[in-house]
């Protein structure tokens, strides 16, 4: 991308009055501020969020800004194989459909916050909950580190290096900060709800307009594709990749999108289970017809040098953008990447920010009020914030590695997850010893495949899943059931016949 | 109760019926010998390549399926939200 003036002004004016709106979303709207000082409404907005804020966050899950950079690059050079991500987050999204009942029943009944919560309520032990908080911070923590270095690189890029990546980086990351402070996740959602719309826009008449003027329509692209690069039509990419990885990568990214702490704080704030059912459909539909795009789009980058070679600095995205419509239309892209990045590390950060408070310093301040929580959480968030930031301005040796074997791991919390939801038997033995091996399996196979080139058939995740599943069984088998799952199980049925026309409330 | 007892029932059915198509679905997209018979760049569906088609083609049927669900789900409760 050759800079010139006008093209710097452009962009800047762009991103300026994209922080204008953001600014008056969450620091100005009346939806953006938060109605009381509760930990409740700080950490899951009361509960309260219409499908349409939930949507918004639960695609937030799916449209990073690695999205635009990594896997648009990946599908330059290879095509087809990406769409793995097609496949996962649709399959992801049908899990949420068919698993989040439970989850926001107990959550609502219990005033449930975090994943940890989830799992204290569940097994009741406090290790186990800990454990969980612990891992769920140091598997999600490399993506916010990773995205807030990404949104500096772009932030340098879309302004011809004016601004450089690290000052980009401290800006954005120090804005999306403060309003996670000012006003938690009401603040997310607002910001978010802005940030969806936007992406949507631009990808689905962005992307199908540049397909119709770089390459003439659907058709031609895939024909031109064929006529360059054939192997980039079929999934093993002239056996680069197995049919097993295929399944791996697909397996471990559905189920992955469950072990997600943000996940739960996604669920719990919606205000009832049909709207979560709604919103996964949603989020299915729209993430599938977008990411489909979006793939399409980058496998025809293949036809053109520029693009090809742009691919190499994973910035593919914006030369093919403004190769088709120049630089008005590349600020926005620019733009939408950005909100890409800020909405994923926002949901994140705050669920890092109430994890500290309520599964790790609340449990040693049991008497602690619901409005010092809220100022725990801020002060959680601000610290958690400075220290990925401080990383994130720093060098990042195998950031990206450690962000992938790290998605290994979140698949190894999916099983506890599922067996509590529906096997009675699940107890914390088979939770705890079967993801620790689970976790520890993924890990050093994932780190024999990086290090030493060492191929297996089946990827680390997938052959952790397997193993924590056993092991999770066995002690199901083994160990006595507890005594409360009963009572936990009997009040889904209460709700279900609640739902019915039975007159007893469940949630009053 | 009777009534209750009914919908409970259909529930039961048509949580089944959905667990088995989507599980059939799910198994064409990533079973690794089903993935290999589609993966064809040499047949041609409409515009696209057999191994495009067979992704996008299935991913549809998918999502029309939890579409169904939802809709049939939101009508036994009664229009709930």
């Amino acid at each position: 991308m050759e800079a010139s003036a006008g093209k710097v002004t452009i962009t800047i004016c762009f991103m300026l009055a994209y922080f204008a709106l953001l600014i008056w979303a969450a620091f100005f709207s009346k939806t953006g501020k938060m109605k009381d000082n509760s930990i409740e409404e700080f950490a899951v907005g009361s509960r309260n969020f219409g499908w349409i804020m939930v949507l918004f966050t639960m695609m937030g899950l799916l449209i990073t800004a690695s999205a635009f950079a990594s896997w648009f690059a990946w599908a330059t050079f290879e095509g087809l194989i990406v769409q793995y991500m097609l496949v996962y987050s649709t399959v992801g999204f049908l899990f949420s459909y068919m698993f989040a009942k439970k989850i926001w029943i107990w959550g609502r009944k219990f005033n449930l916050l975090t994943q940890p919560d989830y799992i204290q309520l569940r097994y009741r032990s406090r290790f186990l909950t800990t454990l969980f908080g612990v891992c769920s911070i140091l598997i999600e923590a490399p993506w916010v580190i990773m995205e807030f270095a990404a949104m500096g690189i772009m932030v340098e890029a879309l302004t011809y290096g004016v601004i450089g990546a690290k000052i980009g980086t401290l800006v954005v990351g120090a804005f999306v900060i403060s309003y996670i402070i000012y006003s938690g996740m009401k603040a997310v959602a607002v910001t978010e709800l802005i940030q969806g719309f936007l992406s949507s826009v631009v990808i689905a008449v962005g992307m199908i307009a540049i397909i119709y003027k770089l390459f003439g329509g659907f058709g031609p692209l895939y024909q031109q594709v064929m006529s360059v690069s054939p192997d980039s039509l079929t999934l093993t990419y002239n056996g680069t990749y197995t049919y097993e990885y295929w399944t791996s990568i697909i397996i471990t990214g559905s189920l992955g999108i469950m072990g997600w702490a943000s996940f739960f704080s996604r669920i719990y704030t919606s205000r009832s289970v049909m709207d979560i059912k709604k919103v996964s459909f949603w989020s299915a539909a729209i993430g599938c017809v977008f990411t489909a795009l979006l793939l399409i789009a980058a496998m025809g980058g293949i036809l053109f040098p520029e693009v090809v070679e742009a691919a190499g600095k994973e910035m593919a995205f914006f030369v093919m953008a403004e190769k088709a419509f120049g630089p008005v239309f590349l600020a926005l892209c620019g733009i939408v990447v950005l909100a890409a990045g800020m909405s994923m590390v926002s949901v994140i950060t705050n669920s890092h920010g109430i994890i500290i408070t309520e599964n790790f310093v609340k449990p040693f301040c049991p008497n602690v009020s619901s409005a010092q929580r809220v100022k725990i959480a801020r002060w959680s968030i601000l610290v958690y914030g400075i220290i990925a930031l401080g990383i994130a301005i720093g060098d990042l040796p195998n950031l990206y590695t450690i962000a992938l074997i790290a998605y290994e791991g979140i698949t190894q919390v999916v099983p506890v997850i599922i067996f509590s939801l529906y096997w009675k038997r699940s107890n914390k033995w088979g939770a705890l010893l079967g993801f620790t091996a689970g976790l520890i399996i993924a890990i050093v196979v994932a780190m024999l495949i990086i290090i030493y080139g060492q191929s297996f058939v089946w990827t680390g995740g997938v052959i952790g899943l397997a193993v924590n599943v056993i092991i999770h069984v066995i002690c199901g088998f083994v160990c006595p059931k507890d005594e409360h799952v009963d009572e936990l199980f009997d009040m889904i049925r209460d709700y279900e016949d609640e739902m019915d026309g039975d007159v007893k409330p469940v949630l009053a | 109760m009777r009534d209750v007892k009914t919908k409970r029932e259909k529930r039961k059915i048509i949580n089944r019926f959905a667990v088995i198509y989507f599980a059939i679905i799910i198994f064409i997209l990533a079973f690794p010998p089903i993935t290999k018979l589609f993966d064809r760049n040499d047949i041609w569906i409409g515009v696209m390549p057999l191994s495009q088609f067979y992704i996008l083609f299935f991913l549809f049927l998918l999502i029309l399926g939890m579409g169904i669900l939802y809709m049939v789900e939101r009508k036994m409760e009664g229009g709930a939200k």
